[in-house]
């Protein structure tokens, strides 16, 4: 018996080493691009470029992104994007799947292959521009919300979801009278709260991280979103131009930080429904 | 049962209705009404879509001009941007600058619009070959018809010579543009120089040999050996050696004594990689020289970790960057160098110098040619630019805000680093290079001077467009992965004869060779 605990305890030590490893290796590109982001650009050139724990303080690269004209409204469009093509995306999700994993959907094998082909074979950056033009999505935000409405991926996982839901509890409300919608609506949807907030998590952030549409899409330069705006704050350096200048090290992390904190800081919020159990005790028997 | 399936059917059927129906019915309401008025306030603006009548009648006299670029630049809103303002009331054309992405995103964003229809008025080409597509779908408008109207901007080039490079099979498509500069210097660090007890070197020998004291002699004096006597930004930089050989990293073709010749052809292209050979060998060359980007090599330069560099004022000279630079050692005292001389009889020279300036071009939608409106005013546009009014306001801004004129010198004020960032966009046909970088960077002028002075090889590359069915990029790439190889002695320099026979063999470089001559004849660059 005590030799049992012992092993235990060994293999516990063991696990806890090897996770603080893993912790360590997550934590630190993480500390590293906060640290450099809160550094003036001259201590960190003194530490060869590379520090974990700031010494001295400064603000300076992010008072530079606030201050910039077009941050404000840019950060008002990309959250404007990212709930509204969060709340379409999710609503046309779970409509969809939830036909798609009923069995007895009339006409399912031939609806499956025709939803998943366009996951395989997408038509491309032409065709894809032809259409939204002849839709005549061209400069508005309808561009960025309506052609990804559903991402194919995320349909069959939530499809795959909705049909390891057990078809007794739908039997059920529906011997009590519940309809279809009902049914969609007050048990599929509940019993599926940890799919549905993962997609909202990765849909959320796929809007947040709308770069070439924007470009492609809007042409005003008042409509960029967030994404854009940065990246033409971190010049890249394609010609030599004596009038651009390129940015620091310090502003590039405090960019990278400033638009990640947002998907931050929802995510804790998200993340019990990961691990949260689903169905214990919903059947009997 | 049935009633199940039809209900789970049409609802799986509803969804995908509804989501195309969604997307045609435009008219049917957006986001919210602040979109609306935006997109009508768009489309008056830039005139892209459909609503080109509307916006005519609605601003009748004003014709639009939509401009779009591929540069990382923000841009201020259409009404805070004083220079389309100014534009306006000067010659009555309504600009409108768009940036569609930068880099390669500009390219396919430009390939989408374009392949819908939506062409703008004019743009800046992003490459030969991609303006060469269009031109051979008519989608560019030819120039020389208009050029009895263009007259000021012909001489702002300098009459034909200035034109002819932008000529495509005998045609101008390309706006042609006034010279620009070259910005690559050759640096030193004068106190570490003192330190170590050296001089500036002027010959490969001496290079190699200061080299040798700024790696291994601790010319930081933090007592650890950690600092590179050479680097530079790419491949690139080992042309500070490469180029006083007649040789070069890439394939760039100049005029010799005998004619035609290509950097990859010159006699002593063998010695010239010999002696990077033997700097790398020394272990004096920053091992990370081939992957440096200007950025890398500022902040390893601020870190005190090279000695010598082949970089360009811009990057270090503009005060911004010379604050960076010596942000962590005050004393930083970076000086710019002659280029080394090879001892070959030959005039030292550094870096190459393209004779014609054709990267970046702008061109002009042909659809231009059907409108009368818009047909004179990109022609005002490009008169106006070169004007001595036009060029200074895309130039400097608007007198006594952004500049003052004092004693017949553009002196600017601080509003102009300010609120001018974004005005070069609107250079169409360039500047006149050194009154502009001496007005924006006074502080940088002595540098400035000294990279427009420096010898360098004269290059024609940028003239010679080849037939699409020739692999350049494949033969660069080769050229490029065997030059690292030679200077970092993966393949011995005795195979160089061999390299060259597999350019000719596997890449059709004598063909290359062959039309570039017969193109560079007909521009009459050579006889």
């Amino acid at each position: 018996m005590v030799r049992k605990m012992k092993s235990d305890r060994a293999l516990n030590l063991f696990i806890y080493v090897i996770l603080s490893l893993v912790f360590v290796i997550c934590v630190f590109p993480l500390l590293y691009v906060v640290s450099v982001s809160l550094t003036p650009i001259s201590e960190v050139h003194k530490n060869g470029g590379f520090l974990v724990i700031p010494r001295e303080i400064t603000l300076d690269a992010y008072k530079m992104i606030i201050e910039q004209r077009m941050i404000p409204q840019a950060m008002k469009i990309t959250i404007f994007i990212t709930v509204a093509g969060t709340i379409i995306n999710i609503i046309a999700t779970v409509v969809m799947a939830y036909p798609l994993s009923k069995r007895n959907l009339a006409g399912r094998k031939y609806l499956i292959p025709f939803v998943i082909f366009p996951m395989i074979f997408n038509g491309g950056t032409i065709p894809a521009y032809l259409l939204i033009k002849n839709l005549n999505m061209i400069g508005t935000y309808w561009a960025l919300l309506i052609p990804g409405a559903i991402w194919i991926y995320n349909l069959l996982v939530v499809k795959a979801f909705f049909e390891n839901l057990p078809e007794e509890l739908f039997e059920s409300a529906r011997i009590d009278g519940a309809s279809e919608f009902c049914v969609l609506h007050k048990i599929a949807v509940p019993l599926s709260k940890p799919v549905i907030m993962t997609m909202v998590l990765f849909y959320a952030v796929g809007h947040w991280e709308t770069y070439f549409d924007s470009i492609m899409y809007l042409p005003d330069q008042k409509m960029q979103t967030l994404q854009v705006v940065l990246r033409r704050m971190l010049t890249p350096n394609v010609d030599l131009n004596a009038d651009i200048t390129i940015p620091t090290m310090t502003l590039q992390m405090a960019m990278v930080v400033f638009s990640t904190i947002p998907i931050v800081v929802i995510y804790p919020f998200i993340q019990k429904y990961f691990t949260q159990g689903i169905m214990l005790g919903a059947v009997k028997g | 049962m049935k009633r199940k399936k039809a209900v789970a059917f049409l609802m799986a059927m509803g969804l995908t209705f509804s989501v195309a129906l969604t997307g045609c019915g435009n008219s049917g309401g957006s986001p919210d009404q602040e979109t609306v008025e935006k997109q009508a306030e768009k489309e008056t603006e830039s005139g892209v879509s459909e609503s080109d009548d509307q916006s005519a009648k609605t601003s009748e006299e004003i014709a639009e001009l939509e401009l779009v670029v591929g540069h990382a630049v923000i841009m201020p809103e259409k009404e805070d941007n004083f220079l389309e303002k100014k534009i306006r009331d000067a010659i009555g054309v309504d600009v409108t600058m768009n940036i569609l992405g930068a880099g390669s995103d500009y390219t396919t964003a430009l390939n989408a619009r374009i392949s819908g229809g939506d062409i703008p008025d004019m743009f800046q080409a992003p490459s030969t070959d991609a303006l060469m597509q269009y031109v051979e779908n008519g989608l560019i408008l030819c120039l020389d018809d208009y050029l009895d109207q263009l007259q000021p901007l012909v001489d702002w080039v300098g009459g034909e010579n200035g034109i002819k490079p932008n000529r495509i099979g005998g045609k101008l498509y390309r706006v042609p543009k006034a010279p620009q500069g070259i910005y690559d210097l050759l640096v030193v660090r004068q106190d570490w120089l003192d330190k170590v007890g050296a001089e500036v070197p002027t010959t490969m020998e001496e290079a190699l040999e200061v080299a040798r004291k700024l790696t291994f002699d601790d010319p930081d004096g933090n007592g650890v050996q950690d600092t590179y006597g050479f680097s530079g930004s790419g491949l690139f930089g080992f042309n500070a050696i490469l180029t006083s050989y007649g040789g070069a990293t890439t394939n760039e073709l100049y005029l010799s004594d005998k004619g035609l010749t290509s950097t990859l052809l010159s006699p002593r292209m063998k010695e010239g990689l010999e002696m990077c050979k033997r700097f790398v060998d020394a272990g004096v060359v920053d091992p990370d020289i081939v992957a440096n980007n200007p950025e890398v090599l500022r902040d390893k330069m601020a870190q005190c970790k090279i000695g010598m560099a082949s970089y360009d004022w811009a990057n270090m000279y503009k005060q911004i960057n010379w604050d960076l630079i010596t942000a962590v050692d005050p004393g930083a005292d970076w000086i710019w160098m002659n280029p080394w001389d090879a001892q070959t009889g030959e005039t030292p020279r550094y870096h190459i110098k393209s004779a014609v300036n054709t990267i970046g071009s702008w061109v002009i939608s042909a659809d231009v040619a059907d409108n009368p409106e818009k047909l004179d005013a990109v022609l005002k546009l490009l008169n106006y630019v070169v004007s001595e009014e036009g060029n200074r306001l895309v130039c400097y801004g608007e007198e006594g805000r952004h500049y003052n004129v004092e004693d017949g010198m553009i002196v600017k004020t601080d509003l102009m680093t300010t609120e001018c960032e974004y005005i070069w966009l609107y250079q169409i046909a360039s500047r006149n290079e050194m009154e502009y970088l001496s007005v924006k960077f006074p502080e940088a002028e002595g540098s400035i001077k000294a990279a427009m002075e420096t010898d360098r090889i004269v290059t024609y590359t940028e003239a010679v467009i080849m037939p699409e069915d020739f692999h350049m990029e494949d033969m660069n790439k080769y050229i490029e992965e065997n030059i690292i190889g030679f200077i970092f002695g993966t393949r011995p320099i005795s195979e160089y004869d061999q390299f060259i026979e597999e350019l000719n063999t596997s890449f059709g470089f004598g063909e290359y060779m062959k039309i570039a001559e017969e193109q560079l004849k007909e521009q009459g660059y050579m006889e």
